[in-house]
């Protein structure tokens, strides 16, 4: 039997386009963190310096706010957030009791050279109870990076400084021969919590917080950051 | 910070390898690098106490047993007539000055000081300044140098408002403005206070008679000078982190012994003002400390660590002075769990009792999904821009000029994304992307999308255009299948734009489309580009209900209109959405063929109507009940004809 001729048409291929990766990567996060009990809270990205800096215990004074080298808009008046963490100032200020949340979006920092952006995505999370520990933060740290990087990655704990946090740990993941910084993370600071309103006595609690391009690069091989801002369809073909 | 590992050793007891002693800082929380026997330290900035040997080694002690006993000059020291008036007590509660005068030939530096400036390959300036930065290394407080035979007046420090020139002792010249807390020998500075000093003051090698000044001064105060006047200064550095408000005369009678074993001393004077001399003071309570960290320590497990730290335990620890960042039980649980390691804490099982929500599905979400699936690809640009518009935010300390401003809209970013492409001879480019848009009006959640090219790449739609047409039913269908909504266009005109239609829902302005300008795209290329760009806050999912459907045949009536001018076709479709919405037997109507006659200036369009009962099957009867209205309304319109009539 002969060959109907339609099969010697060509197909008619349709292109489909692709999620921004960073986004993929936010969702995939989100999906992550929701499915561990997270709620997913958003916040403005202009915020005033007293929920971006005083709230989360980094008063005027100190060098953790030079080190954020901030953006100010309104004649001084308010910053461009430099984290996500307002947002879950503002969640802790509206809700008492037990809590978590994660915050996702685009944080501002001035900075812009080849290894860092004035704007770049975090996703940070923060869950209060009763007696949280650092241990609890670790099983919490190990599990979100086991779903990231595979149950065999290797973690590695770092003592780290943030105003917010106490202790306050940086972890790195082992990849071949090199540890990479992944994420920030550590037990609520009782200052923060007290600034929110939060009975510091009963409650404690643990955040962290990851850079999502960080993530990104790992994830896709991606060896410059600016490649995710270029808007190159020959790049972005590639995340479909 | 950068320290030689030999010169480390010195102050541990036990002797670890280079490799282990690399081991135990990082689990200590002292991240660095090493080139040969040199670790290059990156000490956070809230511990300011390790930014010396002494320091690493204290926070070491644990380990290998810190040994930070140093030569002093012990013995008693006349007061200084130096006249000193402290019009900043409160910023500057401590603080000590010593006067040494040398006398004979200065010896070749001892092994310390000398190996100090080689492994680190320092240069040397003059015997004080040189022992004065050695102190620094190795105790971690600042000390400033004046050539004693220059201060020809009392030494006062203030806090003042003054506009001054200002020559630094490294030979810079600046300009003080606002508030400075600085040091004036007869009105005139000469002293930054823990930034740096003036040339006029300062010692060279001829210099034999130093003052020696040493202080505590509020790290809040010192914060940022250098950085304000672009000097790079060790000790405002030191000082912004916090320095042992204690150690003062103690560092005083190092600086002296030091000398001692250079030079012979001829003098010695001593001052010192001692305000703030309380430790602090945190309850201790084992049972929370375990809770922080999860641990099950003894209390006297937790209080060897902490002692190892030099804190005085009780039922309240004592903090010591070199210890800035401590206050509270969270932070001597970080001091502990620091030393056991954070990777030698066992984690604990954390299943988080908040009920997580169930994530509903919303517009943004659906239509990236449409978007992606119609070959469009998802952009994120900065919000920068350098925009003329009057409800811009600007950015008080902008990167530059060009990103000065908050953008306004997105489709300035997107159009500059599809010239990028352009220029790279892509021949098909449909981008979005969705942003907080920040205004002094407010801020608004939007959607911009942007075509521009050939419309797929496939034998059948290679040769077709993406144009307005495409653009305009996309939107049309985005929020129609999406949102059930049908949307409003108002022809207006838009300053960068050829072709511009406002876009309505539910009667409310919520966006633009149209046709750039070639000025405003500003490509090489002459595609023309497409873009719309809308407000998508507040746009709510219909609640989806069934409808019964029908099992009876449909029955189908296609009219072939002509028409003798475009405007016509709008009137035409009011017209036949008026019959769809009126009618419930009239289940689907669309256009199946549209063709330009332009020699003729003629538009056919070819009309399917789809008819449909739920009860029965239709009948003729009742399909030309709703047909001939329809076509006899029609032809009323000027200029509009159906072929076969």
């Amino acid at each position: 039997m002969s060959k109907p001729k339609e099969i010697f048409l060509p197909s008619l291929d349709r292109e489909i386009g692709a999620v921004h990766p960073i986004n993929q990567v936010k969702f995939e996060l989100v999906k992550l963190l929701t499915s561990f009990g997270f709620e997913v809270a958003e916040g403005p990205e202009i915020e005033s310096e007293e929920y971006n800096f005083d709230m989360l215990n980094i008063p005027a004074t100190h060098p953790a706010r030079e080190m954020h080298d901030t953006f100010y808009v309104d004649g001084m008046k308010n910053v461009l957030r430099t984290h996500t963490s307002p947002v879950q100032v503002r969640c802790m200020l509206e809700k008492q009791g037990p809590m978590a949340f994660i915050s996702p979006g685009k944080v501002y920092r001035k900075d812009d050279d080849a290894t860092h952006l004035p704007m770049f995505h975090q996703i940070e999370g923060i869950f209060i109870d009763e007696d949280v520990s650092f241990a609890h933060l670790k099983d919490l740290i190990y599990k979100i990076c086991h779903s990231l990087f595979g149950e065999e990655a290797k973690l590695r704990f770092r003592p780290s400084y943030f105003p917010f946090t106490e202790p306050s740990a940086e972890v790195d993941v082992l990849f071949g021969d090199k540890w990479l910084e992944i994420l920030g993370c550590g037990v609520v600071n009782p200052k923060v919590l007290e600034n929110c309103k939060v009975d510091s006595k009963k409650y404690s609690g643990l955040a962290f917080g990851l850079g999502i391009e960080r993530i990104a690069m790992l994830k896709y091989g991606v060896s410059d950051i600016r490649d995710f801002y270029k808007s190159n369809l020959d790049f972005l073909r590639q995340f479909k | 910070m950068k320290i030689v590992y030999s010169h480390l050793l010195n102050f541990l007891e036990k002797k670890p390898s280079l490799e282990e002693l690399s081991d135990k800082l990082f689990q200590l929380g002292h991240e660095h690098e090493i080139e040969g026997e040199v670790l290059d330290l990156e000490i956070t900035p809230n511990r300011g106490d390790c930014l010396s040997l002494k320091g690493v080694a204290r926070d070491l002690n644990h380990f290998y047993k810190a040994s930070l006993e140093t030569e002093h000059y012990n013995a008693d020291i006349p007061e200084s007539s130096l006249v000193f008036k402290n019009k900043a007590e409160d910023l500057c509660p401590n603080i000590s000055f010593v006067e040494i005068e040398i006398e004979g030939k200065i010896k070749d530096y001892a092994t310390y000081l000398e190996n100090y400036f080689q492994d680190l390959k320092l240069n040397k300036n003059n015997l004080f300044t040189d022992i004065s930065n050695y102190l620094a290394y190795e105790t971690g407080q600042p000390t400033h140098c004046y050539d004693a035979t220059k201060i020809d007046g009392p030494l006062v420090l203030e806090k003042r408002n003054k506009q001054e020139k200002f020559k630094t002792l490294l030979g810079s010249e600046i300009e003080l403005n606002g508030e400075n807390l600085v040091f004036t020998i007869n009105g005139v500075a000469v002293d930054i206070a823990g930034t740096m000093g003036d040339e006029s003051t300062s010692c060279n090698e001829d210099t034999t008679k130093v003052l020696v000044e040493c202080a505590y001064f509020k790290p809040e105060e010192i914060l940022g000078k250098a950085r304000q006047y672009n000097l790079n200064s060790d000790a405002s550095y030191k000082f912004e982190r916090g320095v042992d408000f204690l150690a003062q005369e103690q560092v005083l009678r190092r600086f002296i012994a030091v000398v001692a074993d250079h030079a012979k001393i001829k003098s010695l004077a001593l001052k010192t003002e001692q305000r703030k001399v309380d430790r602090t003071e945190v309850e201790f309570d084992s049972e929370r400390l375990n809770k922080i960290i999860g641990t099950e320590l003894t209390e006297k497990e937790q209080k060897k660590y902490l002692n190892s730290l030099y804190f005085k335990t009780d039922d309240k620890v004592e903090v010591p002075s070199h210890r800035s960042d401590v206050d509270q039980l969270n932070d001597l649980a970080e001091e502990i769990t620091r030393m056991i390691g954070y990777d030698n804490i066992a984690p604990k099982t954390l299943a988080l009792p908040v009920k997580a929500k169930k994530i509903e599905a919303n517009f943004e979400e659906l239509c990236r999904d449409y978007l992606v699936n119609n070959g469009f690809f998802e952009v994120v640009n900065f919000p920068f821009n350098d925009n003329q518009d009057d409800s811009a935010i600007a950015v008080d300390n902008p990167l530059d000029k060009q990103r000065s401003k908050m953008r306004v809209c997105i489709t300035k970013s997107i159009k500059e994304n599809v010239v990028f492409n352009q220029n790279r001879q892509k021949d098909s480019i449909k981008l979005f992307e969705f942003s907080d848009i920040y205004t002094k009006d407010g801020n608004e959640n939007k959607l911009a999308v942007i075509v521009s090219g050939k419309t797929n790449k496939n034998f059948k739609e290679f040769n077709a255009q993406l144009d307005y047409s495409y653009l305009k039913g996309l939107i049309k269908t985005i929020f129609f299948e999406i949102l059930g909504k049908e949307l409003n266009f108002e022809l207006d005109q838009s300053q960068n734009y050829d072709l511009y239609e406002k876009v309505y829902c539910n009667e409310e302005h919520i966006g633009r489309i149209g046709k750039l300008s070639k000025e405003f795209v500003g490509s090489k290329t002459k595609t023309p580009v497409f873009s719309f760009e809308i407000a998508i806050n507040n746009l709510k999912l219909p609640t989806k209900k069934q409808s019964r459907i029908s099992d009876y045949p449909a029955s189908y009536r296609d009219l072939s209109f002509s028409l003798d001018k475009h405007e016509n076709l709008e009137k035409l479709a009011t017209l036949i959405k008026k019959y769809k919405e009126s009618s419930e037997l009239m289940v689907d109507c669309f256009v199946f063929d549209l063709f330009e006659n332009k020699k003729q200036n003629l538009l056919k369009v070819g009309y399917r109507f789809k008819f449909q009962a739920l009860e029965n099957n239709i009948t003729d009867e009742e399909t030309e009940a709703v047909m001939n209205p329809l076509i006899k309304e029609s032809l009323q319109i000027d200029g509009i004809n159906i072929e076969g009539l």
